[in-house]
């Protein structure tokens, strides 16, 4: 039987799993391609955030919006300058992009490295309340703020694609882009607004979570790969899928990591996405299309 | 500054084979004119340690990415296991050479069926994916593969690799440095050679077919997913020589050089060289070797400068660098041409 403090793990790391597989839902979505560079623009956030906090001292709200706006910014960037153009060009072939995302996470890394030094960098608690008791179990402080923004993020962005004109308008995007340029919806307009939005997502994820065991320049490569998961075992079907999904990846990591050893990490990661994709290639909840 | 002026020689012999005229003179020139450079690079690598070592990298680097040029350019699946098949091809080396008393030399073919082994389980299970999600997976198996290198010790050796593998012996006379230097610049031309007439076989069309209508090539009575296997255990066993000769050269091996950074790099080669010949990515091995080890000025920030190119590359000049050079070669002679009418 696992100790209970385990779960708390699996909530810290889930609940990050599935604000990136979140970012790679609304791109895939709205743009209908895997932004794998999502990992490092999360992992940047937390650089340049924790890199202020050392060599400057700003107060703490300082860093975080800095490094959440930088990413913002730089995921728009990337849509206008680089996916956007290189997808109308290979006209309806997959390569090209997916070249394209894994060179923007690569150049990603390096930037990082180059302008925040190559070694790890600490991460900062957003709170100093905590820890809290809850019998034997230790929840920090920031445990509690990354659940909170979590379902904060999750209640809005589920609003936000049901209610509002232009979440609903992503979902239209996402089912047929050709179509929805028909009928004259912004599609570049929205593309840009699903990157956008996914970088936030991550960025605020990366700077959350870096306060756990802090951020280094390669760390973006397993939080791609932590989102991703949770997006594949999820599934597109519901918006709140990838966190279920990430759920899911975290109590498989943080159990196989616990009963076999660290070494077994990546190789349950890979077996589980594996077996995911040979038996329930849509995920738990595959998308339905209503007729 | 002479590897500046290979590549632009280099660009100028494979034109011919990029283009790919009727004509009779191309191929023959193509052939010549590259076994020429590798001369050339060998007589430049001379007796510096340093030229030696990065020589062996480069043809490392360019048998990797050689290896992925008929599934990745030709067939349209990016894969990204390939540190793997890298890494089997040096751990055959280093096993052979630590515990048992074999020659080294059989280690080569022991890496590539090893390599083209798992590339054909791993494409059997992947058969149904294609695009990101093949990419996602194979990524995956890439760092599965990391951390068997630098875990399960009893066959890898762990964290410190395998040190201490033993001089490369053929028939009573050992390899030299030079030897094993001549050895991989020659390997990476006969690869290059064979991969570009490979290209224009019937298989190569029908490789090339399938990247952009698969069903056209299924119709025709050749089964794509047969097509897609033998690319992929191919070009898994030339990666491995890669890592072969890496192993034989340096002596000993490091679970840190099969990461899934080189294999980045490799993805980035021949689209910084160009994609219609296996050359292009010869040519972008050559430029990652030049960028992050070459150069003193980009020492530190040569894999960001590299990121960069590859990306301004993939943006304005979507054909590489051959291709760009070959653009241009046949917008100067159409206007020579033109002024002489």
């Amino acid at each position: 039987m696992p100790p209970p403090q385990l779960w708390i793990s699996v909530f810290e790391l889930g609940c990050f799993a599935g604000l990136v597989g979140l970012g790679y839902f609304l791109i895939l979505r709205g743009a209908g391609l895997f932004m794998f560079a999502l990992g490092p623009l999360a992992m940047f956030s937390a650089m340049l955030g924790s890199w202020l906090l050392v060599e400057y001292e700003l107060p703490l709200v300082v860093p975080v919006l800095a490094g959440i706006v930088c990413v913002v910014l730089f995921a728009a960037l990337v849509e206008v300058l680089i996916v956007r153009p290189i997808q109308e060009r290979a006209g309806g072939e997959e390569l090209p992009a997916i070249v394209a995302v894994v060179a923007v996470l690569f150049a990603t890394q390096q930037l990082a490295g180059t302008l925040f030094g190559r070694r790890p960098l600490p991460g900062r608690p957003w709170i100093t309340a905590g820890p809290f008791r809850l019998g034997d179990v230790v929840i920090s402080g920031q445990a509690v703020v990354l659940g909170v923004v979590t379902i904060v993020v999750y209640g809005a962005m589920m609003l936000w694609m049901s209610r509002s004109h232009y979440g609903r308008m992503l979902r239209a995007v996402g089912d047929n882009q050709r179509a929805a340029h028909t009928l004259g919806l912004p599609v570049s307009n929205i593309r840009i607004v699903a990157f956008a939005l996914a970088g936030g997502v991550a960025a605020l994820a990366g700077s959350l979570f870096s306060a756990k065991a802090g951020v280094a320049f390669q760390s973006g490569l397993s939080w791609t790969v932590a989102g991703f998961l949770a997006l594949i075992v999820g599934g597109l079907g519901r918006v709140w899928a990838p966190l279920v999904g990430g759920l899911l990846v975290a109590t498989m990591q943080t159990m196989a990591v616990f009963y076999f050893g660290p070494a077994m990490l990546n190789y349950a990661t890979f077996v589980m996405a594996f077996l995911f994709f040979m038996f329930r290639p849509k995920g738990i909840f595959a998308p339905r299309v209503r007729i | 500054m002479s590897d500046h002026l290979d590549t632009t020689t280099a660009e100028a012999a494979s034109r011919p084979a990029t283009t790919a005229g009727p004509g009779r003179r191309g191929p023959v020139l193509e052939v010549f004119g590259t076994l020429a450079l590798g001369v050339v690079a060998f007589l430049f690598v001379g007796d510096s340690p340093f030229r030696q070592d990065l020589a062996v990298l480069t043809a490392t680097y360019a048998l990797l990415a050689l290896g992925m040029y008929i599934p990745f350019i030709m067939s349209g699946g990016l894969s990204l296991a390939y540190n793997a098949y890298l890494g089997a091809g040096a751990y055959a080396v280093a096993i052979v050479g630590t515990r048992t008393e074999m020659s080294t030399v059989l280690a080569i073919p022991i890496g590539m069926a090893v390599s083209a082994t798992i590339a054909v389980i791993l494409g059997l299970a992947t058969r149904r994916l294609s695009g990101f999600y093949l990419a996602g997976v194979t990524l995956l198996f890439g760092l599965a593969f990391e951390t068997f290198l630098s875990d399960a010790d009893p066959i890898t050796g762990g964290a410190a690799g395998i040190p201490g593998i033993p001089q490369t012996e053929v028939f009573g006379v050992i390899l030299t440095r030079p030897t094993i230097v001549a050895i991989s610049i020659l390997s990476v031309w006969v690869f290059g050679v064979l991969l570009s007439r490979l290209r224009r076989s019937p298989y190569g069309v029908a490789v090339r077919a399938k990247r952009k209508v698969p069903e056209a090539v299924e119709a025709s009575g050749i089964s794509v997913p047969l097509l897609v296997l033998v690319a992929l255990g191919l070009g898994a066993g030339v990666a491995s020589i890669g890592g072969s000769l890496y192993a034989m050269m340096n002596g000993q091996i490091l679970p840190e050089t099969f990461t899934l950074s080189v294999v980045f790099l490799a993805v980035f080669m021949p689209l910084l060289g160009g994609r219609q010949s296996p050359w292009g990515a010869v040519l972008g091995a050559v430029l990652v070797v030049i960028f992050t080890f070459g150069l003193t000025l980009f020492r530190s920030t040569g894999s960001l400068v590299f990121a960069v190119a590859v990306l301004l590359v993939l943006r304005l000049a979507p054909n590489g660098l051959l291709g760009f050079v070959t653009a241009l070669a046949g917008r100067l002679s159409r206007r020579m041409s033109g002024a002489s009418l």
